[in-house]
């Protein structure tokens, strides 16, 4: 096992054993002491999955090599990989994904592997932790890691270069290789924006749903109190009828506006998502039968030019690519709202005292610094969002035109 | 032989459309599965077959059928590897997250 690893299980045994003698000392007398402290052991085990990288194995070349030879190697078995500096994010199934890292070894490279999740994964890990209490997460959280693990030994290890990368060949083989690199990354990229706006649309449907029973009761009430005279209210159906009519007047053009939007866009992403697989099948398996693209270049220089709508739309799916911000604005807005039913309560229900009109008001301003610090930090995940869509469109039509450009004077130079 | 207006300057994926069927297909090609596969009227075939013959990224062979088959160079395959690192090196820089 390596140092590293030892140490992070060693520190999060003595953080746990820390918290449970903590724990064991002020509430040992009661009973709820045994929940917090299995609660204490299941979190720290939680993260440990997904913070510990175990070591896999030696391979010949230098970090970089190893692992461009390495994305390569995966994309050709249509893995969806990205490239991240000194480490691949691959993934596995819809739910789990490796990272593989390489360090430097002499003229070798060390190659670590790690547990992790797709965005869809992490989701779904939140949830099971959130209404779970950190226990139900933990099957699902070590089902990562041997997947991670299985996929690790069986599928990364034998692909590993032993004795030398090979140097890339002027030849079939290398103007393959990279058409198949280009096609995975556009796949890659038009799959994540597709995968990211249809999880939007299915959003949207589940706030509208939610909002539409919410409104219904609203409706309800408000009519069965307002009412309470009227004729309306000798005929109950009048009273279903109506908070019905209402929600549904309100729901359809909301549906209709839903949709009229993800739609086409859901539709595009997939259509390209399609293509891009269905060439880069036929790629790998090197077939050469005539197709309805008409060249796998013409079809990776079209797909480049969508490459700014994908990015924008995978960044739109902001909780999962920024998770702890986000998680860190909804536990700030259910404390705030829940120090202002604390303040209510103590002002309103406790007998009246200075000293509880103080508690009061400190719990409100309390209260409003979170809600202030969701703002702002809400504000400048927003700003830095804009910031980058509009940095990400400017550089990339730029590389697209520096491309064309050294691509016409070399044809003009033959 | 090849006869037609001469291409003053070629599009540059009609050409990537040519020398990759020809990559592809790895041995000397009829003319008219060229011209099919590359989706192009027989006048431009012609223009751009004269082009890519003129900077010899192709070459014309007789076979023993008496069907003139257009076969990929040297130059040729290099010059559409060429193409296809420089697309690729536009995705191999880091994308924005």
């Amino acid at each position: 096992m390596r140092r590293n690893n030892l140490l992070k299980i060693v520190s999060a045994t003595l953080v746990n054993v820390a918290l449970i003698a903590l724990i064991v000392k002020y509430a040992g007398s009661n009973l709820n002491f045994l929940f917090y402290a299995v609660f204490f052991i299941f979190v720290t085990l939680w993260g440990l999955i997904f913070y510990i990288i175990p070591r896999l194995d030696t391979a010949t070349g230098t970090p970089k090599e190893v692992l461009q030879d390495l994305a390569h190697r995966l994309r050709s078995a249509r893995y969806r990989v990205t490239e991240e500096p000194g480490r691949l994010s691959i993934q596995i199934t819809p739910l789990v994904a490796v990272k593989v890292h390489a360090v430097a070894d002499g003229a070798n490279s060390e190659i670590l592997y790690q547990a992790d999740a797709t965005p869809e994964g992490w989701t779904l890990l939140v949830v099971l932790f959130l209404f779970g209490d950190g226990f139900a997460g933990f099957p699902m959280a070590l089902y990562h890691f041997i997947k991670a693990r299985r996929f690790a030994e069986d599928q990364l290890r034998p692909q590993l270069p032993k004795g030398g990368i090979p140097r890339a060949k002027v030849g079939a083989g290398d103007i393959r290789d990279r058409l198949i690199d280009s096609l995975s990354e556009g796949h890659r990229l038009a799959a994540e924006a597709y995968e990211a706006t249809q999880s939007r649309y299915e959003d949207r449907w589940l706030i509208l749903g939610c909002g539409a029973v919410f409104l219904w009761m609203i409706a309800l009430v408000t009519l069965s109190v307002g009412l309470q005279d009227s004729i309306l209210a000798r005929n109950p159906a009048y009273l279903l009828i109506i908070p019905s009519a209402i929600t549904i007047a309100i729901l359809v053009p909301s549906v209709w506006s839903t949709r009229k939007w993800f739609k086409p866009r859901i539709d595009d992403y997939r259509e390209w998502a399609d293509r891009l697989r269905k060439a880069l099948e036929k790629e790998t398996v090197h077939e050469t039968t005539e197709s309805p693209e008409s060249s796998a270049f013409e079809l990776i220089a079209q797909a480049y030019r969508q490459v700014p709508t994908w990015l924008e739309a995978r960044r739109k799916g902001s909780f999962s690519r920024e998770p702890g911000a986000w998680m860190l604005i909804f536990t700030c807005a259910i404390i705030a709202v829940l120090l202002v039913m604390f303040a209510i309560i103590l002002y309103s229900f406790l007998i009246w005292s200075f000293g509880l009109l103080i508690w009061s008001l400190v719990l409100l301003i309390g209260a409003a610094a979170l809600i202030g610090f969701c703002y702002l930090l809400y504000f400048r995940l927003r700003g830095r969002a804009n910031e980058e869509g509009s940095r990400t469109l400017k550089d990339w039509n730029y590389r697209l035109d520096v491309m064309h450009q050294k691509m016409v004077k070399y044809l003009e130079e033959l | 032989m090849v006869d037609a207006l001469p291409l003053e300057r070629p599009d540059l994926y009609v050409l990537a459309r040519h020398l990759e069927r020809l990559w592809r297909e790895n041995e000397p090609m009829l003319k008219t599965r060229l011209q099919v596969a590359a989706n192009v009227n027989y006048d431009v075939f012609n223009r751009y077959l004269s082009w890519m013959l003129d900077r010899n990224l192709v070459a014309l062979e007789n076979s023993e059928d008496g069907h003139e088959r257009v076969v990929l160079t040297a130059k040729g395959r290099e010059a559409y590897l060429k193409l296809v690192q420089w697309i690729n090196e536009v995705i191999k820089e880091e994308l924005p997250k």
